[in-house]
């Protein structure tokens, strides 16, 4: 799968299920050091998932600021054929100033066992 | 909406006045005093309806008009318990006025209600202007059903919170 370079960044498209229905989201940003994934809200209210009062809320603290997010479990987070069932994702309103789909982090690129060459800006798996 | 109250209640009472004498006989009068109670229990139920209806417009108009929140600035701060009580079973956005970090938790000691918003994804939305328009004060999305203020915290290297403008700088 080929990942994109934008901002000295790389991106991919990831698919998204959630009950049955699936979105693909552009521009998830290959985040190896971010911890954990987040979607961005826009795309997740497109596969039907909204915030509900009972939902974890979770606070990520960085160097240039913090944001709060929801969490939720999905029924598969993708790329390409590769995928992980049952996966819990953060998801925030990710507001950076340029359009993002999401950031897959580590929980997500272990759990896949992702391969990233980025001589040849491509992401397989193992 | 008060005054369309008063007024159904006027027209009820002329109605009232208006009403023919019952007739002598007790069988008929029975059934004539039956209608006369129905008919003002009817218009009694719809002056509720319609002031219920025309409230409920009201603020609904009033919602949408101010982008499905409204603003709630308040002086002083508030425990998140008392915040239930003033904001029942509602998305709001929060601000914390006082705030500690503990064993991977946020803890909003002493809050202020930024804006009571319609739906979970409005309150999202106006959670991250507010946080984009002052980074440096600390807001969140909050339902006032959750029993507790408890947001688990991670910490984060890299993009996050940054801004394009930050990136090119």
């Amino acid at each position: 799968m080929q990942l994109t370079s934008r901002h000295d960044l790389v991106f991919v498209t990831a698919t998204l299920t959630y009950s049955g229905v699936s979105i693909e989201i552009a521009d998830v940003l290959v985040d190896t050091g971010a911890a954990s994934t987040v979607i961005n809200a826009d795309f997740a209210a497109q596969a039907g998932v909204y915030v509900s009062p009972a939902d974890t809320l979770r606070r990520l603290r960085g160097v240039g600021g913090h944001e709060h997010v929801f969490t939720r479990h999905v029924d598969r987070l993708a790329i390409g054929d590769r995928g992980v069932d049952q996966f819990e994702v953060e998801i925030g309103e990710m507001d950076y100033g340029f359009e993002m789909g999401g950031i897959l982090g580590m929980d997500f690129l272990r759990a896949a066992r992702a391969v990233i060459d980025l001589g040849r800006l491509t992401i397989e798996f193992a | 909406m008060y005054s369309q109250v008063r007024t159904t209640t006027n027209a009820n009472q002329s109605a009232t006045s208006r009403f023919p004498t019952p007739p002598s006989t007790p069988a008929a009068s029975t059934i004539y005093i039956e209608l006369f109670r129905k008919s003002a229990r009817l218009s009694r139920v719809a002056a509720v309806n319609l002031s219920l209806r025309s409230a409920n417009l009201a603020v609904a108009s009033a919602v949408e008009k101010l982008g499905r929140c409204h603003s709630r600035w308040l002086a002083y701060g508030m425990q998140w318990s008392e915040v239930r009580v003033a904001y029942p079973d509602q998305w709001l956005v929060i601000e914390a006025l006082e705030a500690h970090s503990e064993n991977d938790h946020r803890f909003f000691d002493r809050v202020a209600v930024a804006e009571a918003c319609s739906d979970g994804r409005a309150a999202m939305k106006r959670y991250s202007e507010l946080q984009r328009e002052h980074p440096h004060r600390e807001f969140c999305f909050v339902h006032s059903s959750k029993p507790e203020l408890d947001f688990e915290e991670r910490l984060w290297f890299g993009i996050r919170g940054l801004r394009a403008a930050d990136l090119s700088a």
